[in-house]
């Protein structure tokens, strides 16, 4: 009897997903196999965050019923990774790679011979902020003070960031220097390998000012450990309502961190197609807005050639900005 | 009579142009990089390069005993010595050519080619078992790791049909 | 506290969570077993399958992989001369002679129960005094850490081989590959040739697997074909007697402490734990002629070293919300995607999550040393399977070991020219050890040299100025130093005492 049951019960399941296959409106494109997330570094960092994250969301939401598999590229700051999938992985619809402006760094200072015209950008799926942050009892209250103590002696404040001089956490402390008339070159900062020992320096006072991502300092702000002298936003961020921006104090450095997704080169057209309306339905969905704001990221979004054109400007820009700063001859 | 090019000797020589060539390539770094006041990215290689160059030098003049490799038996050509080890060169040709090739040909077909080789190499005789282990084992380690572990591994000519 | 405790047991004493806990405990002792497989990407791989579970139970079963993992590091150096992870190089100096000798058995057994020991130890410390303990960890800024690190670099000094040039040109050899990739204090790419995949350095694990596995299948090779390679030993017994194990309790406490601490201090690592209490461990041995040559101590202390270090490692994670680093950076990110903001608010904030994590670690201990204990026996039994199997598999598994750190091809070059310089080195002397010492505190001291140097303006007296970093480098000289005091007052013991027996 039991027996009976259950052969009904598959035989049942097998024709409902017959009908299922069969009666799906025929898409241009759509994949066959398994997806392939590289996160371009370790796990636990923010690339291999917005891998597994958007992986889990194509699952949990059904946008992708294919697998989907995430693999660790680390090195160079996107550079391995970029090299792999424009020399080994050429016109590959199954491949997703993680990227944010640290790429664009890569790209602008040449550590990696490629750009996006050699890519295939997708979509930003988040943005982020970075901020000035201090110990709860350091004598800078507030962004005032930092610029007074810069401008009276430039040498006088250490800043501790996660990244080498001319990446991210270094450009946010130089663009605050640029902005008050300091030589960006003659300020001191103290590259740490990641902003985790960067914040471990900063609580230890070793060092004066961290230039951090908001999202990182989030437990240590909550406890009252640290304070936020300034967010490198437009406006004040939903999610902390409470910090105030660099621009509200009357210096206006704005540094939007963003994160997002590229194809390999020579994908087909309607695979492009396909990824750029799948992202896009993944990025309304609640499940990835429960996890982005988890997250601390910020809905700023952009998508194809939208977001193609704004990540090839932003090249162009970093290229000058680090020949202004003097990090590029 | 002492010989002056010991095998220790022409070692720290070596090690010397090894050196040399790293501090040549750690000093060749464009200057842009270099914080004025505190010891920029040359510093460090160089101090290591000194030691080495040192260290080297020390056993250029105190090579200390020479342990001569075991004579080979008088009117032993060269060639005949070389042959006589023509398993061991063998082991380093296939190990070699596995780490080159593996990317490329795939897991499978490497691990098993490698596996009975060295079974084979390493004093099996019966042919039928060194492949049957190569085998069996390629196979298990490739479930476990491919599937259980979820590490993609290359799978070179295969990659059509097991995917 | 008591209290607390209880309530954490109380979590962690739940079916479900005693299953979730097993399993992890299992997956962590079977990717510490395979060579080159870490706990950072096996965490990472269980990630989204811990995200149905609830907080706790997933934060349980990461914890268990992590600290799982230490467990098995040992058995692949014991065994095959083949470190499992960085911070069993040590053990292989030791473990493989005792294996040699037929006492494997005893080997593995004796890094059970110092694993057992010392991962409950650094539990009971967390319980208690945890967040003072991580407070002391953040006094460490640049200048410490790069005094700690010569410290660590000392220890060579107990890994010599016949040769002392010889040992340091091995040290110089790590530290110069250390130097290879981006520079991060600059951002200067060094000794890269202009080769993405050189940009990140080269990982520590290729080149152990390379120098000692590709070289160990040849050695066995040679040693089978001249019959240099004896029958191994069959073991008399599969376990540890009581008098080994009272023989090597003070190597293991010892090692629990020294490496609890290190493991403390986020970035400084399991790694330097297990060779800094092997050096201690042999300069505080009346015989130290015997470590080299099979000791159980230097097997019991490295092994305990490494596994509080893992338990050090979670407590500025819990405490501070600061990762120590690797497995300990992804299961950050976990908390968070978890919806639990890590940092100093976790024990107040999660206390069901904190103290059932907790509760779960004495657990888990206990379950990993029940695991373990038949696997002893197992395990023990692989060195009576024939080399000529065992070498080429074990081989393949670190090959892949390898490829899975990167998937580059890179890596499994440089891994091949890492064998072939291995071999040389093996059997010219060099003793390998320092190779693996030096890259691996290579970069990070460079680091915190000029990091410290940046933040005190260029000046050099900051290495003396702080407290900490004093006490240190006077621990270094004094250690360089110690032996040949040590001797000499021996010596002139020894003269005394001829000279007294001759007067009566």
């Amino acid at each position: 009897m039991r027996r009976i049951a259950l052969l009904s019960v598959l035989v049942v399941a097998l024709a409902g997903f017959l009908v299922a296959i069969q009666g799906s409106p025929a898409v241009a494109w759509e994949p066959k196999k398994s997806i392939e997330f590289i996160a371009p570094a370790n796990p636990g960092g923010g690339w291999d965050t917005i891998c597994r994250t958007s992986a889990r969301v194509f699952k949990k939401t059904g946008l992708v019923t294919k697998p989907a598999y995430v693999k660790n590229m680390p090195g160079g700051s996107g550079s391995v990774a970029i090299a792999y999938v424009v020399e080994k992985r050429k016109g590959d619809n199954n491949l997703l790679v993680a990227a944010s402006n640290s790429l664009t760094f890569s790209m602008a200072i040449k550590r990696t011979p490629y750009t996006y015209d050699d890519v295939t950008p997708l979509a930003q799926v988040a943005s982020e902020y970075g901020a000035y942050v201090v110990r709860a009892d350091s004598k800078f209250k507030t962004l005032a003070d930092l610029v007074k103590a810069l401008k009276a002696d430039r040498k006088s404040v250490t800043f501790a960031g996660g990244s080498a001089p001319g990446s991210m956490d270094h450009i946010k402390v130089a663009l605050l220097a640029k902005e008050i008339g300091v030589d960006p070159l003659e300020v001191i900062y103290v590259p740490y390998q990641g902003g985790g020992e960067a914040l471990a320096s900063l609580l230890g006072g070793h060092v004066d000012v961290g230039s951090l991502d908001v999202s990182e300092v989030a437990g240590q702000l909550e406890a009252g450990k640290v304070r936020v002298l300034a967010v490198q936003s437009e406006s004040r961020l939903k999610g902390f309502p409470n910090l105030p921006t660099a621009r509200e104090q009357g210096v206006d450095v704005v540094f939007t961190v963003w994160r997002g997704l590229y194809m390999a080169p020579g994908v087909s057209k309607s695979a492009k197609k396909f990824w750029v309306e799948t992202i896009k339905k993944m990025v309304a969905t609640p499940e990835w807005n429960a996890e982005r704001e988890k997250l601390g990221w910020e809905p700023v979004v952009k998508f194809g050639d939208d977001f193609e054109k704004y990540v090839k400007d932003e090249h162009q820009r970093y290229k000058s900005l680090l020949k202004e700063l003097g990090f590029l001859k | 009579m002492r010989k002056i090019l010991t095998r220790t000797r022409i070692e720290a020589l070596i090690i010397i142009v090894g050196v040399l060539g790293y501090a040549w390539s750690g000093l060749s770094l464009p200057p842009f990089y270099n914080v004025p006041g505190v010891p920029g990215p040359t510093v460090f290689p160089l101090m290591l390069a000194i030691v080495m160059g040192a260290g080297a030098i020390w056993l250029l003049i105190f090579p200390g005993e020479d342990k001569e490799a075991p004579k080979s038996p008088p009117g032993e050509s060269r060639w005949r010595r070389l042959l006589n080890r023509w398993h061991f060169y063998l082991m380093w040709g296939l190990l070699i050519a596995y780490v080159f090739l593996l990317p490329y040909l795939g897991f499978v077909v490497c691990s098993v080619a490698l596996l009975s080789a060295l079974i084979f190499l390493l004093g099996e005789r019966r042919w039928y078992l060194g492949i049957s282990i190569a085998l069996v084992f390629t196979m298990a380690i490739y479930l476990v790791f491919s599937k259980g572990l979820q590490i993609r591994l290359p799978l070179g000519i295969f990659e059509g049909i097991m995917r | 506290m008591f209290s607390n405790l209880l309530y954490g047991l109380g979590i962690a004493f739940t079916p479900f969570n005693i299953g979730i806990a097993f399993v992890g405990c299992l997956v962590g002792t079977v990717v510490g077993v395979l060579p080159g497989l870490g706990p950072t990407g096996t965490i990472a791989i269980l990630l989204p399958m811990v995200f149905s579970m609830p907080p706790t139970s997933a934060m349980i079963m990461l914890a268990a992989v992590y600290y799982g993992a230490m467990y098995g590091g040992s058995t692949t150096s014991i065994l095959v001369n083949i470190p499992g992870e960085s911070a069993s190089v040590v053990t292989c100096i030791d473990g493989h002679k005792m294996a040699l000798k037929g006492r494997a058995g005893s080997a593995l057994a004796v890094s059970a129960i110092g694993s057992f020991i010392a991962g409950t130890f650094s539990v009971i410390v967390l319980t208690f005094i945890g967040e003072p303990v991580a407070e002391l960890a953040l006094r460490f800024g640049p200048a410490e850490f790069f005094s700690l690190f010569a410290f660590g670099l000392c220890t060579v000094a107990s890994l010599t081989g016949k040769s002392v040039v010889r040992a340091i040109m091995a040290t110089v050899f790590g530290l110069m590959m250390a130097t290879v990739g981006i520079d991060l204090i600059s951002g200067a790419p060094r000794f890269t040739f202009g080769n993405p995949f050189l940009l990140d350095g080269i990982d520590f694990i290729v080149v152990a697997i390379g120098m000692f596995a590709i070289s160990e299948v040849i050695i066995i090779a040679e040693e089978l074909k001249s019959g240099a390679r004896g029958q191994v030993i069959k073991p008399k017994s599969l376990y540890i007697s009581f008098e080994e194990f009272l023989f090597s309790i003070g190597s293991i406490l010892r090692g629990t402490v020294i490496g609890f601490f290190v493991g403390v201090l986020p970035g400084a690592g399991a790694t330097l734990a297990s060779f800094l209490s092997y050096d201690i461990e042999k300069r505080l041995a009346k015989n130290p002629e015997t470590f080299g040559e099979g000791d159980i101590r230097g097997v019991a202390c490295p092994e305990s070293a490494n596994n509080a270090a893992s338990g050090g490692a979670l407590l500025p994670l819990l405490t501070l919300g600061i990762p120590g680093g690797g497995a300990t950076a992804v299961m950050l990110g976990a908390l968070m995607m978890l919806d639990i903001t890590p940092g100093p608010l976790l024990f107040q904030k999660h206390a069901h999550l904190v103290w059932g994590l907790i509760g779960s670690m004495y657990l888990g201990n206990l379950l990993l040393l029940v695991l373990n204990w038949p696997l002893v026996n197992l395990f023990a039994r692989i060195m009576s399977i024939p080399a000529r199997y065992l070498m080429p598999i074990v081989l393949v598994i670190s090959t892949i070991g390898v490829w899975s750190l990167s998937y580059s091809e890179m890596d499994l070059i440089i891994m091949g020219v890492c064998g072939v310089i291995g071999y040389y080195m093996r059997k010219h002397n060099y003793p390998l050890a320092p190779v693996l010492l030096g890259l691996i505190l290579g970069g990070r001291m460079e680091q915190s040299f000029r990091q410290a140097l940046i933040i005190s303006r260029g000046s050099l007296l900051t290495f003396i100025q702080k407290p900490i970093s004093l006490t240190l480098l006077i621990g270094a000289v004094l250690f360089l130093a110690l032996p040949y005091l040590l001797e000499r007052s021996r010596q002139f013991r020894l003269a005394r005492e001829a000279s007294f027996e001759e007067e009566a």
